[in-house]
């Protein structure tokens, strides 16, 4: 895969990371769920995100980009 | 070339328009709006920045290690616990509770002076605009066959010696003054710093064509035979009836709120309410606010609507009676279509419904017996609870029941196919053409079953709280039914 799609990955990873975090605080505050019981969508949200990373690296890619 | 983000000088526009905006405009309820509103900046930085990081790829910049640094995260973290707190005082408004709590300091060291408000008259106009401003204190306002108003009451000061509550007392005198298009009457409390230490109980008389308009803060309000009136108050029940003209209410916290006999539309706003009555009201009637009680709607000849973050309720009219607490809703006798959706468990029976029902909630029972002259479309939808469809025996219909996780239960003979559905699951459907019946639940058995003309069981008549108010004795009677 080209490393340029998994540098796009990992400095993606952090804003939607933020989109989430703020989607939740407006579910919490609009009278849905509270966020202390959907704080664990935000750790789904991150896995997903690290193995989409994972997947991209390849085999004999760490996933960290130049660190590989 | 390194690429620069565009989100901090946003940021920093954004900050300063809104603080722009408190010191200009604040009424407008910047940091209230704040407090309600701060996660969608998450969002909207969120997705700028991902904007910003996709136009780069394809720009073939260089991207960022991270999208978002470190210092970033920590801003984050800032924005959460002052937004967070910011939310929260929002809600709960603590100063109310600490000007509650100072004022029962007080009540410990001094002690209750009582003073007659002398009467005052102004004769009027028939048909006139009457502003009540009173902050604190129980009012009853009545409409009368008269050319006047006649104000009168009494005052209660709480204070350490006579000579203080004296001063307090002289400090704020009632005042009855005509301006352009309106008669006001001003109690003046606003003239004491501390003014939880003073209450203004008055009874006022007008002339029946008056509209009324009061603008109160705690205290309990009644008011009838008016020709209109709007009402804001903090904390306190309101108590309308007999209202030929619009009515508006827009309350804080609320023990009860009622409005029987009136012409409308009303229009009531609660923030935090425990019963709600509305009953005998000739045009629609909208009610927004959470209520902690019971809730009761009561011949309403136009659309009803009833909305909080949780539940919306649309009626087109209430011929019969609507009764609501935080996890049952009972009706009979409505004109639909009716439309309900609740994110709470909450079971629902409605009797007697014309053109059709959606009902969709949480989780609780939906038992449904639509009219038998007007059938419509059905759709009732739970993740856990029995729905039970009683429908005319005559009915033409088309029927799609789905359990994912229970029985259904056929009344109606060979016109209906039952199959099975997974592996503890059925499905029921056919039918002769007509109105869609569609029933929906996850867990929980489907019964379709004939009318036999015996009524769901009737909502029981449990009225809301009754609250007594004698201004002029000062007597307050508050009972439960």
């Amino acid at each position: 895969m080209e490393p340029d799609k998994e540098a796009l990955l990992r400095a993606i990873r952090g804003p939607i990371m933020l989109v989430s975090l703020g989607a939740l605080f407006a579910w919490d505050h609009s009278g849905g769920l509270a966020f202390s019981r959907s704080f664990p969508i935000l750790l789904v949200v991150y896995g997903i995100l690290k193995l989409l990373e994972r997947l991209v690296a390849g085999p004999g890619r760490s996933g960290y980009g130049g660190a590989a | 070339m390194k690429a620069r983000s565009l989100v901090g000088p946003l940021l920093l526009i954004g900050l300063g328009i809104l603080l722009l905006l408190n010191t200009l405009r604040p009424q407008l309820g910047v940091l209230e709006l704040l407090g309600r509103y701060w996660p969608f900046l998450l969002i909207g930085w969120g997705a700028v920045r991902l904007v910003e990081i996709f136009y780069w790829w394809v720009r073939r910049y260089p991207l960022p290690r991270y999208g978002i640094s470190v210092g970033e995260w920590t801003a984050v973290v800032l924005i959460c616990l002052i937004g967070s707190a910011l939310h929260a005082v929002e809600r709960h408004r603590p100063w109310e509770r600490l000007g509650a709590v100072a004022g029962k300091r007080l009540e410990i060291f001094g002690r209750t002076y009582e003073y007659p408000i002398a009467e005052q008259r102004s004769s009027v106009p028939h048909a006139t605009r009457v502003l009540v401003e009173n902050l604190r204190g129980d009012m009853r306002i009545t409409g009368a066959d008269t050319q006047e108003i006649r104000v009168s009451g009494r005052k209660t000061v709480r204070a350490v010696d006579d000579s203080e509550a004296a001063g307090i007392d002289r400090r704020t005198p009632l005042e009855v003054t005509r301006d352009a298009d309106a008669v006001v009457i001003r109690t003046n409390l606003d003239r004491i710093a501390s003014d939880f230490r003073i209450a203004a109980h008055i009874e006022i008389v007008v002339p029946r064509g008056a509209a009324v308009e009061v603008r109160g803060r705690d205290g309990d309000v009644e008011v009838r035979e008016v020709a209109g009136l709007a009402l804001r108050n903090e904390s306190g029940s309101v108590r309308a009836r007999k209202v030929s003209g619009p009515v508006r209410f827009s309350l804080g916290r609320a023990t009860l709120v009622s409005l029987v006999e009136a012409t409308g539309p009303g229009e009531i706003v609660v923030r935090r309410g425990r019963d709600l009555e509305v009953e005998a009201v000739k045009s629609g009637v909208t009610v927004e606010g959470y209520f902690s009680g019971d809730l009761r709607f009561a011949s309403i000849g136009g659309p009803l609507r009833f909305q909080n973050a949780q539940t919306t309720l649309r009626v087109e009219k209430v011929p019969g009676l609507i009764q609501m607490d935080l996890g049952k809703l009972t009706a009979a006798r409505l004109e639909g279509p009716v439309q309900l959706a609740s994110s709470r468990a909450c079971d629902v029976q409605l009797d007697e419904f014309a053109r059709g029902a959606e009902v969709s909630v949480d989780s609780g029972d939906i038992r449904l017996r639509p009219s038998s002259s007007a059938l419509g479309p059905i759709e009732a939808r739970t993740r856990s609870g029995d729905i039970e469809l009683a429908l005319p025996e005559q009915a033409v219909f088309q029927l799609r029941a789905r359990t994912a996780r229970g029985n259904v239960f056929n009344h109606f003979g060979p016109s209906l196919r039952e199959a099975s559905e997974g592996e503890r699951g059925a499905l029921l459907s056919g039918g002769s053409g007509g109105h869609l019946m569609h029933l929906e639940t996850l867990r929980g058995s489907i019964t379709v079953r004939k009318d036999t003309g015996v009524p769901l069981s009737a909502p029981s008549e449990r009225r809301p709280t009754e609250v007594e108010i004698d201004a002029g004795e000062g007597r307050l009677r508050i009972q439960r039914h």
